[in-house]
């Protein structure tokens, strides 16, 4: 939906920033050289605010740039990257203070299966476009169709889907890189001091890189999709996401970046924790 | 294709990938942390070792069998017959793993492998040899073979100034005292800081060549250390009067195969494994400083 | 001299191969075209410009084990098996951009002083059968780089599309022997007249024009436009992993019971690990040296080291891409990209 009304109020608001000197770098989007794809852009300069693009393309989540950008920054965010930016918050990766967030209803005309959050949940100016805005708090018991499908399936079938799909992978880490979620320092696919995983595209190399990267983000993921939209090789990604999405859903009545003062379930411990992995639920008496 | 390695044939000939095996002859701990050891090897099949010749400044791929493989600079000379000898500090994964063994085990070898020091160009020549800390090994090797009583006539005045934190952390302890009562070599030792017990010189080792070197006239310089003893260095070589075309280092990178195909070595357009790791200071100055 | 051949004899002569030698053809798959063993009697080239993984993936694998050895302590490092990859093969459907792509790793794998014997024995096994571009995909950039996409150079057979028939070139010695014997027959000048036609609009920027801007012309190795490259890029490995030119590997070792593999897989130049000391010291910290790293290797230090460009064109970085790092537009910021050949 590239909504012109939209992308000028954005510009106009960028360019203030700028003049204003209240940021030094708006980082948003600009066309791209590929059909479909708008390309991140970093703007230090008001005049080249008119390059910014709001449109279909713009689907990489940009809150990933926030984590290594050392100046004062504006960011323009649609639903999925404000959710990104309130865990690297509330997880200690960025300060709230040092950005300043556009938020604008997401431009994707095929919009992500299920999202229910179109509309940032955090930023400093919204630039209304009567978008609907949703009570965020009432989606934690989502369910993905994707994972009840796949459900059904024999331990057999789901056992050869999941091989079939990672064994495709080529191990080029796009979507580690492009998540906002992954930013370890040193990640175990590449730790050397023990090595954690072989660096062949072997099937048990390969699922154990998938397993503990969605392991990694559970509980914090917010399903952007950007991963799945990385990969070259079209490994469905999103999949083993929504499961644990959804047992985090079940398991915490939780759903990751929603609000500021969220608590990370999977980060914190509480005596009462549901524990259904352990023998008898792992009841406290 | 089975290996016939058995009936002798040279492996690396044939396939670079290939390791000779060596057998851990000796290993000496350098130090009192006991992270800096020397490993002294023999080959376990006589026929390959006859086809094993360097030169001082060449340098090797260690491997620990299931564990990995590193570069390690050869520290015995070609005129130590029957042995081939690393040392090594205890880092990363290959080294800890190193450290572990002992006498009797047996490790991988794929090398020689490099450049080496310019010993051509050495030829007739006043050496000045400026080492740190646990980068003398090379240098070790090209003083054992100058020192060599069919070699020594073939170079000038040796000075050899080499530095270490505290007098513990200089290596071949025992050889640098053999070496200091010659009367053909100028040695040099030195430490950051002084400590009980120590007589020698006090200081870093750019200070110390600049009191000991005074001479740049048919002399040529071969320095290896730790980058900021080379960067200090460097300038007060240039001020005694070397030209960059005199003065050499030895580099260290990461590296994997050896043999330029792997691509992490490089500098500008330089592999450190095939082009190097030796470079004159003025083949240096032509590459980014990207090391 | 042009040869042709009737498609369905091709394909009779192509399936007749696969009686002593395994036949890979692109093969359409979810995610795109793979070369893949060809099963079937029919081929299904249609929307096929080129495969999502270079066809350097059948010469220098993703990954491969160089050796086995013992690890038991009395008998560690005893060589079990060296691998040899010694089984004939017959590559269709290569397009001229990844042909000439295998050429440029023959200098890196097939040196002077230095030969990697797997890559080695896939090279003297494997023919080559090329299928040149009679159009070209969105974000092929062949002939802005002096490519001729309809060349046979790295092919042993160029086949061209002509009608109900390929009109056939040979790129080497064993290429022409094929082509000599039926049912290859010569063409007629008819044909030949056509074949040059096509050929007529070959590459817009000569090679040679094209490497010297990269070598002459590129910016100091600290100009502040490696700053503004580097900023939107995430370090992923697709450009590198998809890129035909690409040969850059690591080596590990991996361990079960009494034996161990020493195992070579793709590296990249985009992961900080790849150039990591042990000591912790990074020689290329950041993205902006690892972006600086991957563009300068391709159009500056290859070039300087083996006279040609260690680029094809083919455009698989620039379509994959997750952040639409497009080298095209970075070789243009950085001066080398002649203006008036337009994105």
């Amino acid at each position: 939906m590239t909504d012109t009304n939209t992308l000028s109020k954005i510009q106009e608001k960028a360019r203030r920033l700028l003049e204003d000197g209240k940021v030094e770098v708006v980082i948003g989007f600009a066309a791209g050289t590929v059909p479909g794809k708008s390309t991140p852009s970093f703007i230090s300069a008001k005049e080249d605010c008119e390059s910014l693009v709001w449109d279909n393309g713009c689907s990489l989540n940009l809150a990933k740039y926030v984590l290594k950008e050392k100046r004062k920054a504006a960011i323009i965010v649609k639903g999925c990257d404000s959710r990104s930016l309130v865990n690297l918050i509330t997880e200690n990766q960025i300060k709230r203070e040092n950005l300043y967030i556009i938020g604008a209803a997401c431009p994707l005309s095929a919009s992500c299966a299920g999202c229910q959050v179109k509309v940032p949940v955090i930023y400093d100016e919204l630039i209304e476009d009567g978008s609907e805005i949703r009570e965020v708090s009432t989606i934690a018991e989502r369910r993905y169709d994707d994972v009840l499908e796949f459900e059904k399936l024999s331990a057999e079938e789901r056992k050869a889907y999941v091989y079939g799909e990672v064994s495709k992978c080529i191990r080029c880490y796009a979507c580690r890189n492009v998540c906002p979620a992954c930013y370890c320092k040193e990640c175990f696919a590449e730790k050397s001091l023990p090595q954690w995983i072989g660096k062949t595209t072997d099937i048990g190399d390969n699922l154990i890189f998938h397993l503990i990267r969605a392991l990694h983000v559970a509980g914090r993921c917010v399903d952007c999709g950007s991963c799945q939209r990385a990969c070259p090789m079209g490994v469905n990604l999103r999949l083993l996401n929504h499961k644990l999405l959804m047992e985090v859903g079940s398991l915490y009545q939780f759903e990751a970046g929603l609000k500021e003062d969220q608590i990370l379930p999977l980060n914190t411990y509480q005596y009462d924790d549901p524990q259904p992995f352990l023998a008898k639920g792992g009841g406290h008496e | 294709m089975t290996c016939s390695c058995e009936s002798g044939h040279n492996h690396n000939q044939v396939n670079p990938y290939v390791p000779y095996r060596m057998k851990i002859k000796d290993v000496i701990i350098e130090n009192p942390e006991k992270d800096l050891k020397t490993f002294i090897l023999n080959f376990l099949n006589p026929e390959e070792e006859k086809s094993f010749t360097y030169i001082p400044g060449q340098f090797a791929e260690v491997s620990v069998f299931g564990v990995g493989e590193a570069p390690f600079g050869i520290a015995s000379s070609p005129t130590e017959k029957g042995v081939v000898s690393f040392t090594v500090k205890k880092l990363g994964q290959v080294t800890s793993s190193l450290h572990m063994l002992e006498k009797g085990d047996v490790i991988g070898l794929r090398g020689p492998l490099g450049n080496s020091w310019p010993i051509e160009k050495l030829v007739n020549k006043n050496l000045v040899i400026i080492s740190g800390g646990f980068a003398f090994t090379t240098l070790r090797s090209f003083l054992y073979y100058a020192l060599d009583p069919e070699n020594r006539k073939l170079f000038k005045n040796i000075t050899v100034v080499y530095g270490a934190r505290n007098p513990d952390q200089l290596l071949y302890k025992a050889e640098l005292s053999e070496w200091s009562k010659r009367d053909d070599l100028d040695l040099k030792l030195t430490i950051d800081r002084g400590v009980e017990g120590w007589n020698g010189i006090v200081g870093f080792v750019p200070a110390v060549t600049e009191q000991v070197v005074k001479e740049a006239s048919n002399t040529v310089a071969l320095v290896c250390g730790p980058p900021v003893m080379i960067k200090f260095t460097i300038p007060v070589l240039k001020k005694i009067g070397f030209t960059p075309d005199d003065i050499y280092t030895s580099l260290e990178m990461k590296m994997k195969c050896g043999i330029g195909m792997c691509g992490r070595c490089n500098i500008g357009s330089k592999f450190v494994c095939k082009d190097g790791p030796v470079f004159s200071l003025k083949e240096l100055e032509e590459l980014p400083a990207e090391y | 001299m042009i040869y042709q051949i009737r498609k369905d004899d091709f394909l009779s002569w192509l399936k007749k191969q696969r009686e002593g030698k395994k036949v890979l053809v692109p093969t359409r798959k979810e995610e795109g075209y793979l070369f893949l063993p060809w099963v079937g009697d029919e081929l299904d080239l249609r929307e096929y410009t080129n495969t999502l993984k270079p066809v350097k993936d059948v010469f220098f694998p993703q990954w491969e084990t160089l050796i086995r050895y013992r690890v038991e302590k009395e008998k560690s490092g005893e060589i079990v098996e060296e691998t040899s990859r010694t089984e004939p093969l017959i590559l269709f459907g290569v397009r001229p951009c990844d042909a000439k792509s295998i050429k440029l790793l023959d200098n890196v794998f097939d040196g002077e002083k230095y030969k990697d014997p797997y890559y080695c024995q896939r090279r003297k096994n494997t023919l080559i059968i090329s299928l040149g571009c009679r159009e070209l995909g969105p974000t092929c950039f062949c002939q802005n780089i002096g490519i001729n996409p309809l060349s046979s150079e790295g092919s042993d057979i160029l086949l061209v599309e002509f009608e109900d028939r390929y009109l056939a070139q040979s790129g080497s010695d064993t290429g022409l022997e094929i082509l000599e014997q039926a049912p290859f027959t010569p063409a007629e000048s008819k044909e030949q007249k056509i074949f040059d036609e096509l050929n007529g609009n070959p590459a817009r920027l000569n090679e040679a024009e094209f490497r010297s801007l990269a070598l002459n012309n590129m910016p100091d190795f600290n100009d502040s436009v490696w700053e503004k490259l580097y900023q939107k890029c995430l370090n992923c490995g697709i450009c590198t992993y998809l890129c035909p030119t690409c040969h850059c590997f690591d080596i590990s070792e991996m361990t079960l019971d009494s034996e161990g593999k020493r195992v070579r897989s793709w590296d990249s130049c985009m992961y900080s690990s790849f150039t990591l000391h042990g000591s912790g010291h990074n020689p290329r910290p950041t993205g902006k040296e690892r972006i600086r790293q991957r563009i300068m290797h391709k159009f500056n230090y290859f070039p300087q080291n083996y006279g040609v460009i260690a680029c094809v064109g083919c455009g698989r970085c620039v379509a994959e891409c997750p952040v639409n790092f497009d080298v095209r537009e970075a070789l243009k910021l950085l001066g080398v990209w002649k203006d008036d050949l337009q994105l």
